[in-house]
């Protein structure tokens, strides 16, 4: 087994009175691209943003290669770990530029100078996302798929060893789609482990080296896709009936749903 | 519009404030030439020697200087403080007392007055009006705090809330208020920047740069709270407190302005979109020009508030609005005209 990049222990949290998650307890080896999948309202959103520490937990510990959370300033923490959001919010007319190269804002001290390696690290970041062209755009005029990886790309210029992603498909349409599953297979290849929430199911388990279903803040499964995706966990996770097939070209199992159970 | 090449600007601005006060300080009752007001000033300056006239120099040195430059600090003060309101709450219609501090301060202010404290020494408005703009954010913040989290959503409610409770105060004193008292009320809740001294300077001096270099330090801070809270903690901000900070300091220099001069509006409403629309909205900019454009804008205001119906003066609250309020119509109507809306 690899180095551990997340370990979270008994995490418990709620909200509102409400607990989403009690006692979970699971690891995250490095390297590894996980997808997150359930249905709405589960708890994904909830719990990447626990493990971002933009949640505050109320028990239990999360460690990123073997540091507590708890321990860690902000800053560090933001040096070592990014979220992106499902949808955003910005209304303020900052360019595309602007806006990734805030994503270097934990790598700099408050009266540092705009580096050589800030500049690279927003260059490479534009790049990798293939919206250079767009950098002198501003955000708000963009469309709900280019704004998505605008904030892919600043995630990226952040350079953490591990990046949540809340649905960085949701919003795309095939090409994109494919382009960002590119995009995530090179950050996995260069040694971060990558945590996405994904809805599609296929395109989650096609993608992914191992997938976690979540169903009301507990794991039905996780696992690799080949042993995950199976119709009991479908019906567990979703209450629906569904069809299991092996897709002949690719050589992976693929899932249809057909009705719902009662 | 295109977005200026920002040291340019910055320059350019700079200068035409320079420019501002040779003009602002040149007319008014008595007209003096520019080249005298010139030459007056630089006489002041080292390496300099000019033979000037006397009365000039008491009028330009002792009477409209330090009017213009307590003009020019609140001008920048009231932008700056906009600027911060603006990106702390999100919201294009912050303005520098949105949580209720000129309310406060202008009933401080009316409570001197109105209790006749203001004969006894002109040192009590101010007092009073700042002790009223502290009490207000102290009450407001408290208010909207729990558990060490500020909503800012509260904040923005319950500033509203009280601000309209203080105006009703503010309002029934007036209601008591005798003939004599009522005028000088409606004086200083119109805003005025009649009779200012070299003691106003100094006493706003201080805060005017201590609050200005806090803010600018946060810079970096207010572009991101601009995306938004967890956008914010996900780059490392320590939300809360840098709210806070930055909250208190717009708050007190807001509260300070509006206790020397009463609560002057618009200023920092509009300066700030005005500066937003020609650089652009990083802060890094932003702030430093707005800080000029503020100056700048208060000080060209005096000047038509004292030439209008010279020899006499309108309040120059009456000015700002007046300049406002079409720009900030203006303003609705291009959000409309984008967005397809309302």
């Amino acid at each position: 087994m690899n180095e551990a990049a997340l370990e979270i222990q008994s995490l418990t949290f709620h909200r509102n009175a409400r607990t989403i998650f009690n006692n979970l307890s699971f690891t995250v080896e490095k390297g590894k691209f996980i997808a997150l999948i359930g249905p709405n309202g589960t708890g994904k959103s909830t719990l990447l943003k626990c493990l971002a520490g933009i949640n505050r937990i109320d028990s239990g510990d999360i460690k990123i290669f073997n540091r507590s959370l708890r321990q860690l300033k902000p800053l560090e923490i933001a040096k070592r770990i990014t979220y992106m959001p499902q949808t955003t919010t910005l209304e303020t007319n900052f360019t595309v530029q602007q806006v990734v190269e805030m994503g270097r804002y934990p790598h700099k001290k408050r009266f540092s100078r705009w580096m050589k390696t800030d500049q690279l690290a927003v260059k490479k970041a534009l790049e990798q996302v293939g919206i250079s062209h767009l950098k002198h755009r501003f955000v708000p005029s963009l469309s709900g798929g280019e704004r998505q990886l605008v904030y892919l790309a600043k995630a990226i210029a952040q350079e953490t060893d591990i990046l949540l992603l809340d649905e960085p498909t949701s919003d795309l349409d095939i090409y994109y789609q494919v382009i960002v599953t590119d995009i995530l297979h090179s950050l996995v290849q260069e040694g971060k482990t990558v945590i996405a929430a994904i809805h599609d199911i296929n395109l989650a388990t096609r993608i992914c080296d191992q997938c976690i279903f979540l169903k009301d803040g507990k794991f039905v499964a996780y696992n690799a896709p080949s042993d995950a995706l199976n119709t009991e966990n479908i019906a567990k996770t979703f209450q629906v009936k569904s069809i299991i097939y092996q897709e002949p070209l690719m050589k992976k199992k693929q899932m249809i749903p057909f009705d719902v159970l009662t | 519009m295109k977005q200026l090449k920002m040291p340019v600007f910055f320059i350019a601005s700079f200068i035409l404030f320079l420019f501002s006060i040779v003009i602002a300080t040149s007319f008014g009752g008595v007209t003096i030439p520019l080249f005298e007001t010139v030459q007056v000033f630089l006489a002041k300056l080292p390496f300099f020697y000019f033979e000037t006239d006397s009365t000039f120099e008491q009028i330009l040195l002792y009477i409209r200087l330090p009017r213009v430059i307590v003009a020019s600090i609140v001008g920048a003060s009231l932008a700056v403080c906009g600027v911060v309101m603006q990106s702390l709450f999100r919201n294009p219609m912050a303005e520098p007392g949105i949580i209720g501090i000129s309310s406060g301060g202008s009933l401080g202010g009316v409570i001197a007055i109105y209790f006749g404290l203001s004969h006894i020494s002109t040192f009590f408005v101010p007092v009073f009006g700042f002790l009223g703009a502290l009490l207000t954010l102290l009450l407001v913040y408290i208010i909207s705090t729990s558990n060490g989290k500020t909503s800012m959503l509260t904040l923005l409610l319950t500033g509203v809330a009280i601000s309209s409770f203080i105006s009703a105060c503010s309002s029934l004193i007036i209601t008591y208020a005798s003939y004599g008292q009522l005028q000088q009320i409606l004086y200083w809740l119109m805003g005025n920047l009649n009779g200012r001294d070299w003691d106003d300077v100094k006493l706003l001096i201080l805060p005017f740069i201590l609050c200005n270099i806090l803010i600018f330090s946060y810079r970096k801070q207010l572009d991101i709270l601009l995306l938004g809270e967890e956008e914010a903690k996900n780059l490392g901000i320590h939300v809360q407190r840098t709210r806070t900070i930055l909250l208190i300091s717009a708050s007190l220099l807001t509260g300070i302005c509006v206790s020397l001069t009463g609560a002057i509006g618009f200023v920092g409403l509009i300066v700030p979109h005005m500066i937003r629309l020609l650089i652009g909205p990083t802060h890094r900019y932003l702030i430093p020009t707005s800080l000029i454009g503020g100056a700048l804008f208060l000080t060209l205001a005096d000047l038509i508030a004292r030439l209008v119906i010279r020899p006499a003066e309108i309040q120059i609250g009456i000015i700002t609005a007046f300049l406002g309020a079409p720009y900030f119509i203006f303003l609705i109507l291009r959000q409309k005209k984008m967005e397809g809306l309302l």
